[in-house]
């Protein structure tokens, strides 16, 4: 189901882009950090917003976007890690590694979380990292990465992975990440 | 001094790249790459495989499924290797490497 303000956020990045995608030469460091951050901050959204509608379907659009708040950034990061590297998953969890292990197997949210884990750094070094070099085509394919992946996961819903994936996240995604 | 625990993860992701090393992705190659172990974002110690690609043809960025076939292959690679840590990819090409070099030069003075 589309959502505007990650839809907004693509779009937001796009702009970006599109000022210095057809401009020869290194564009604004400035929209280099930007389009970075709208990429990441679209795709988190997007998980929240999936993981919001699919635990509470029925609930009113105010109380759905209440219990959005509930994952964190590094909680989410976390469970992709856990996605990526089942094994890595805490055995006193022990439903956790069985399903990692099920997520791990659609292609889709294994990409999704590869791309959060990667999107989440790259917006770290953007956003704090004064002395990071950031690249046109590194930047312009983080935006790609993050429309596809934002389309991985809304074509995922309804799928046995998605479940898994989105149970971890319900059960495991507050908090930090560093656990 | 290194301690034990970050010589493992540097071998592991040199283990990782020398897989990925002259591969071929749809119209992208992965020519270099270099892999850095630190803290991360979040000060967790993790692995970061910086990939030098062939560049893009056109103005934008690397083929979506090309980049997709690439993270599906080093996944592959991490599970095999058996990592104990988050690892991150990070792409860039000769030509965007070449201009970061240039603006990090600065300016002509001869201009």
């Amino acid at each position: 189901m589309p959502n505007n303000l990650v839809d907004r956020l693509i779009e937001q990045a796009d702009q970006l882009a599109g000022t210095w995608k057809d401009t020869p030469g290194r564009p604004r460091e400035v929209d280099l950090r930007r389009a970075v951050s709208a990429s990441y901050y679209a795709l988190f959204h997007e998980v929240t917003n999936l993981l919001a509608r699919w635990l509470a379907p029925n609930l009113l659009e105010a109380d759905q976007q209440r219990l959005r708040r509930h994952p964190s950034h590094g909680g989410i990061k976390r469970v992709c890690g856990w996605v990526i590297n089942p094994g890595g998953a805490p055995i006193k969890l022990h439903f956790a590694r069985s399903l990692a292990t099920i997520a791990s197997g659609h292609s889709e949210i294994a990409n999704v979380a590869q791309v959060f884990l990667d999107l989440q750094q790259h917006r770290h070094e953007a956003d704090y990292d004064h002395l990071a070099v950031l690249t046109k085509e590194a930047v312009l394919t983080d935006i790609a990465d993050a429309e596809r992946a934002v389309a991985d996961l809304r074509t995922s819903l309804g799928t046995r992975e998605f479940e898994a994936f989105a149970t971890l996240l319900a059960l495991c995604s507050s908090g930090r990440g560093d656990q | 001094m290194a301690n034990a625990h970050v010589i493992d993860l540097e071998n592991a992701g040199r283990t990782i790249l020398a897989s990925l090393l002259g591969r071929q992705f749809g119209s992208t190659r992965v020519m270099d790459g270099e892999v850095e172990v630190g803290p991360d974002g979040d000060d967790q110690i993790a692995i970061v495989l910086r990939l030098l690609l062939s560049d893009p043809t056109g103005d934008g960025g690397w083929p979506n499924d090309d980049v997709r076939a690439l993270r599906d292959a080093y996944r592959r690679i991490r599970l095999e290797v058996d990592v104990d840590a988050i690892s991150y990819l990070a792409f860039e090409s000769q030509r965007d490497r070449d201009e970061a070099a240039g603006d990090l030069a600065g300016p002509d003075p001869a201009r």
